[in-house]
Order: C-alpha cells, then sequence, then structure tokens
C-alpha cells in the first residue's frame, strides 16, 4: 500500500519538474523565472550578506513578549476549528484522490496518513519562504536551519490540529451521540480556555495606557497571562512556537524536543481517529473541485453561489480603472471568510504588528519595504533591454 | 456478488436513496436507470464505499463493505463517468499506480495488452492534459479493469467515446460478465441498457420503482407487454409521479 503512495508521490514530483522544466525554456517563462529570482535575491538574499553585523537575537523581555503575542495569536485558528463554521476544507481530496482512492481497497487511516504526507510540500515551500522573510536574529546558517526547523514544527502541528478539529467535527456529525461524546470534551476544553484567557484580556485592560503606545499594553498583557490559569491554556501554544524563539543550541533543543513531542501526539490523535470522514470528505473535495473549475473559467463563485462581498456599486459609466478597481474587490472578497481572515491575522497582520511596536525593530519592517521597492526598481531596470511584444496591427 | 439490503442514505433530513435492496449474481449484468435526482449517483456512491450508507448493509463478494471494507473492495472496480486522473501521472503510470494499489503482481505483463487492447499505446507516456475525453475515459476503463475486479460498477460508460470505442467497450463489459463478473452500469442511454442488461434497476426519488429481467418488470405489469424499455421506463416512472400526486 505505502509503495503504491510512494510511486504516485515520486512519479507525480518527477513529470511535475519535467513538465516544468520544458516550460524554462521557452523565453515568456524564463524570462519570468528569471525576473522572480532577481526580485527575491535583491529582496531577502543578498541584503542578509550584506547586513551580518545587524543585532543578535532578540532580548529577553522582547523575546518573551512576542512568543506570548505569537501564542495568543494562535489561539484564533485554533478557536475557530473548533468553535466556528465546520471546517470541511480540511477534509478534501483532489477529484482523482476522490475517484480511486475512496473506492480502493486502502484503509481509513491510509488515505490519512497520504493527505497528511502530501500536505509536506506546500508546507516546507512555506517554511522556506517565511524564513527567508523572518530571519530576523538568524545571523548563522545554523540559526537559519533551527529557525526553519521550529518553523516547520508549528506549521505541521497547526496542520495536524485543524486535521484532527476537522475529523473529530465530521465524527460528530455522523456517529450522532457517540460522535457529540468524542467531540465533546475537546469543545468544552476550548470554551473554557476561551473563558480563562478572556478572564486575563479583561484583567490586562486597565493596566493599558495608550498614551504610553503599545508597549505598555504588552506589559499588561505580560503580567496578566503570567497568572497561573492563563500561563497553563497558553503552555501548549508557547511549547509549540517556543523554537522559533529560542536563543541558542541548548535552548532550542529543549524547546524543540517538547515541540515535537506535541507533534507526535497530534499525529497519533489524527492517525488514531478512526472516524467515518468520507461523507465530509468527499462533499468537500466536490466543492473545492467546483471552486477551482470556476477559478479557471474565470468567474468569481461556483455555478449556483452568491457573488458577495462588492464593497461599492459600479456606476453604468465612469472611468475603466473604477471598473477595474470593482472587478479586482469582488474577486477577493467573494467567499471571503473568517478563516480565511485568521491565517492572514496570524502570519501577515500579527508579524507587521509586532515588527512596528515599540520593543522591536521598527526598523525592519520599513526596511522590508524599502528592499522591496530597491528591487523591484532594479529588476525593471534590468529588464527594460529585454524586446517586449508587439501588438498586433489592428 | 453484490447484496443490498434496506440501503438508506439521507442527506441530513433529505432522504436520498430509500429501502432500496436488490441481489446481483456472478455474470449478470445490472442497468440501474432512472430519472435526474432519482438517487442513481448516490446508489452508486454507496455500493464503492465513497459515502457510507444511513442504514442497510452491503456486500460485495460475500464481505461487508461496512465492517470489512479492505476485502469488499479488493474485489470492486468503479469507472466513474468523470474521468479524474492524476495531472502528473501518464498513461502507463496510472496503471501501474492501479497495480500497486490493487497488489496485482503481474502488472507489469497485463499492462501492454491492456494498453493495445484500449487503442493507448502509442500515448502511453501523455500526460492526462495531453488527452482527450474519450481517451481519458478508455484510460479509467483500463484502470478498472485491471485488477479482473468481481463486481464492475460503471457510471455513463460510453460518454465521450467514439463509435468504434463505444462497440468496444460493449464488448468489453460483455466479455466480463461472461467471464463471471456482476456488473452494475448506470446510464440515460436507454437503448443501451436494453442491449447489454440481463436485469434491470429503475429508480426514482430515491426509492425502487421496479427490478427484475426484463421480462420479469413487464410480467408483472402486463399492461406493458410488448412495449420497448424507453416506453416501460417512462411509463413506470409517469405511474409513481402520478401516484405520488394522487391524494389519499
Amino acid at each position: 500500500m505505502s509503495g503504491a503512495f510512494a510511486f504516485l508521490a515520486l512519479r507525480s514530483a518527477r513529470n511535475w519538474a519535467t513538465t516544468r522544466l520544458k516550460k524554462v525554456f521557452q523565453p515568456r517563462y524564463l524570462v519570468a523565472l528569471l525576473a522572480v529570482g532577481a526580485y527575491l535575491w535583491f529582496l531577502i538574499i543578498r541584503p542578509d550578506v550584506q547586513s551580518r553585523d545587524r543585532s543578535g537575537a532578540l532580548g529577553g523581555d522582547a523575546a518573551s513578549a512576542l512568543l506570548l503575542l505569537a501564542s495568543l495569536a494562535l489561539v484564533l485558528p485554533v478557536t475557530w476549528w473548533w468553535l466556528g463554521r465546520a471546517d470541511r476544507t480540511a477534509l478534501a481530496f483532489t477529484p482523482a484522490e476522490t475517484r480511486w482512492l475512496f473506492p480502493a481497497p486502502v484503509p481509513r487511516r491510509a488515505l490519512i496518513l497520504w493527505k497528511l504526507a502530501r500536505a509536506q510540500l506546500p508546507l516546507i515551500f512555506n517554511v522556506i519562504l517565511l524564513t527567508l522573510a523572518f530571519r530576523a536574529g538568524a545571523r548563522t546558517l545554523e540559526a537559519t536551519a533551527r529557525q526553519a526547523l521550529g518553523l516547520w514544527l508549528l506549521l505541521s502541528t497547526l496542520h495536524l490540529h485543524r486535521l484532527g478539529a476537522a475529523l473529530t467535527r465530521a465524527g460528530a456529525t455522523e456517529h450522532g451521540r457517540a460522535g457529540m461524546r468524542r467531540f465533546g470534551p475537546g469543545f468544552a476544553l476550548v470554551v473554557v480556555a476561551l473563558l480563562l484567557l478572556g478572564g486575563g484580556a479583561v484583567r490586562a485592560w486597565p493596566g493599558w495606557s495608550p498614551e504610553e503606545g503599545p508597549r505598555s499594553l504588552i506589559v499588561a498583557l505580560t503580567t496578566s497571562f503570567g497568572s497561573p490559569l492563563p500561563a497553563l491554556v497558553l503552555a501548549p501554544f508557547n511549547a509549540v512556537l517556543a523554537p522559533i524563539f529560542a536563543a541558542g543550541p541548548t535552548e532550542w533543543l529543549r524547546a524543540a524536543a517538547a515541540s515535537l513531542l506535541i507533534l507526535l501526539l497530534h499525529l497519533a490523535w489524527v492517525v488514531r481517529t478512526d472516524t467515518t470522514f468520507e461523507d465530509a470528505a468527499a462533499e468537500a473535495s466536490a466543492r473545492r473541485a467546483e471552486q477551482v473549475t470556476a477559478h479557471r473559467e474565470g468567474r468569481l463563485t461556483v455555478r449556483g453561489g452568491r457573488v458577495g462581498g462588492v464593497w461599492f456599486p459600479l456606476a453604468p459609466n465612469g472611468h475603466p480603472a473604477i471598473a477595474l478597481l470593482w472587478k479586482n474587490t469582488a474577486a477577493i472578497t467573494t467567499g471571503l471568510r473568517p478563516v480565511l481572515v485568521i491565517p492572514f491575522v496570524v502570519f501577515v497582520g500579527f508579524p507587521a504588528f509586532l515588527l512596528a511596536t515599540e520593543p522591536f525593530p521598527a526598523a525592519h519592517l520599513w526596511g522590508l519595504c524599502r528592499r522591496g521597492r530597491a528591487a523591484g526598481a532594479r529588476v525593471l531596470a534590468a529588464l527594460r533591454p529585454v524586446p517586449r511584444p508587439q501588438r498586433p496591427a489592428e | 456478488m453484490i447484496d443490498v439490503e434496506r440501503l438508506a442514505k439521507l442527506y441530513g433530513e433529505l432522504p436520498a436513496v430509500r429501502d432500496l435492496s436488490f441481489h446481483l449474481g456472478a455474470g449478470q449484468i445490472l442497468g440501474l436507470v432512472g430519472p435526474n435526482g432519482a438517487g442513481k449517483t448516490t446508489t452508486l456512491s454507496c455500493l464503492t464505499g465513497v459515502l457510507r450508507p444511513t442504514s442497510g448493509t452491503i456486500h460485495i463478494a460475500g464481505h461487508d463493505l461496512l465492517t470489512q471494507p479492505v476485502a469488499a473492495k479488493q474485489a470492486l472496480a468503479f469507472i466513474p463517468d468523470e474521468p479524474a486522473l492524476f495531472p502528473y501521472l501518464n498513461i502507463e503510470e496510472h496503471l501501474r499506480f492501479i497495480g500497486r494499489l490493487y497488489g496485482v503482481a503481474d502488472a507489469p505483463e497485463r499492462i501492454p495488452p491492456l494498453l493495445a487492447e484500449l487503442e493507448l499505446a502509442e500515448k502511453h507516456r501523455a500526460l492526462p492534459g495531453e488527452l482527450s475525453r474519450g481517451m481519458k475515459q478508455k484510460l479509467a476503463l483500463g484502470m478498472g479493469l485491471l485488477h479482473d475486479p468481481r463486481a464492475l460498477i460503471l457510471d455513463e460508460p460510453l460518454t465521450g467515446l467514439d463509435p468504434a470505442s463505444i462497440r468496444r467497450t460493449k464488448r468489453t463489459i460483455v466479455a466480463r460478465a461472461e467471464a463471471g463478473t456482476a456488473v452494475i452500469l448506470s446510464s440515460h442511454l436507454l437503448s443501451l441498457v436494453e442491449e447489454l442488461c440481463t436485469h434491470i434497476l429503475v429508480l426514482q426519488k430515491g426509492r425502487r420503482v421496479a427490478f427484475g429481467t426484463p421480462a420479469e418488470i413487464v410480467a408483472d405489469r402486463p399492461q406493458l407487454a410488448g412495449r420497448g424499455l424507453e416506453e416501460v421506463f417512462l411509463a413506470l416512472t409517469a405511474q409513481e409521479e402520478e401516484g405520488e400526486s394522487t391524494p389519499p
């Protein structure tokens, strides 16, 4: 069985790479690839080589505050996966997998393991991108590797938790009372955890003085969430995040061991969840396939779906730019749900907030923006001599 | 070979299939017919383990699909109406993958003649993106037949095929049945069902309206004697509509 999955993965990867390589030799793909490569080089890689003398790892207070805020940010997606609208997209398989693997003599557990293994490729890609983009303090290759491994542990655990929550919820729907008995403890745990954290936030509120800026908010939060019960709730989140913030190899090893333990516990939980998820998976897979088709056909939504999220009415006459803005706004905001906003908050908004906050190097964010602009300018300058395709004469 | 007992499937509160029972023996070909929304696809999805029935039992080659799914599915092949394929496996690799998935030890020997039979030998290194709808459908058929299933389920098997391939596919289905495979064939092409099937199951609104050999179905309804399947089908489904709309 595992041989079949290994065959599928390896042959698909090989053929994918071959197809891409063939495309690279077409001029327009080659130019695009070089442009992207140059942009990333100027934006991410080269500045680091030039600024090896910048400050090292974050100091103790800043690191622990950062850890606290990151842990609080992680509570958001976890809460959504347990209490929000049932997240069945986590169970989606590709149309080919649904058609050929579900009717095949494949145990349910093997299907889940295949899904987990397949998720590793985009996950590792994300780890590489995030490591390159946010390697404040990672001055050496070894430190960068530690940070990357920490990120991999974090993202893998999150992925497993999302899948586990989706399986538990699907089981609750499928198995009625027995399923509810399995779902109940997790649900209750999340509710209690939220109440405790909510209490912590309420206690922190009076300590925040807006005149003193975000720093006083962080101090108040650190004090409030340092009390025993909220600290207990946040302990697993801290443990998963700790390897990213570890200052040195010894601290990292200790943190990584705890994080790995949590990852393995999650893996055991997900693999042992022998719940019947076929219906939920088939529904989610069909929905995803419809979305992919709609996207390829340039439609805003799936057939029979609602076009939503248009923020302003489009007048019958007006500037073409307004029409383009309307179209693109509608395309972006259609189907925008909280579950899509949460990763944005966690992985974009939150780091941006931290970087802009006083105890952290605000200049880093500004520097990143400036480097982005400069890298874009250099790439454009390099591309200027490349002949542009001529428009056909009308 | 295929035993279905009191199968029911609900989507929430909505019943898609209700109290469906039938038995299909080795070598028999069952035509599953019914108007749109009759529950054919849901029935096929339950029979192939893609969906879990709300109640009832399904046995494939003596194995309970719910309690012994791996053994039951080992004897089964499902050829879907939409031949969704793995985008980065070529034709030959699809067959090799299925060979590994079903543990077909002599798959490497079986694949070349199967490719030749399906007229895909020349394209054996082509990816799905380079294939026509008909070629994809042929590959799906090959994937279903590679492990010599004892129960074969086909959903609209002739969609997208050229006339020569249609004839060949029909022959393949009949040949498999003659070799002892139980075949379920769902199609809107009543002429195909009439030509190939030994048994017919008519579904409407998730219920069994008629089941048996064409002779048995007509024998129960003498007013349908001498009519073709199309007329029998229309009469049966219209009868049901009238029956449902008649106030008690």
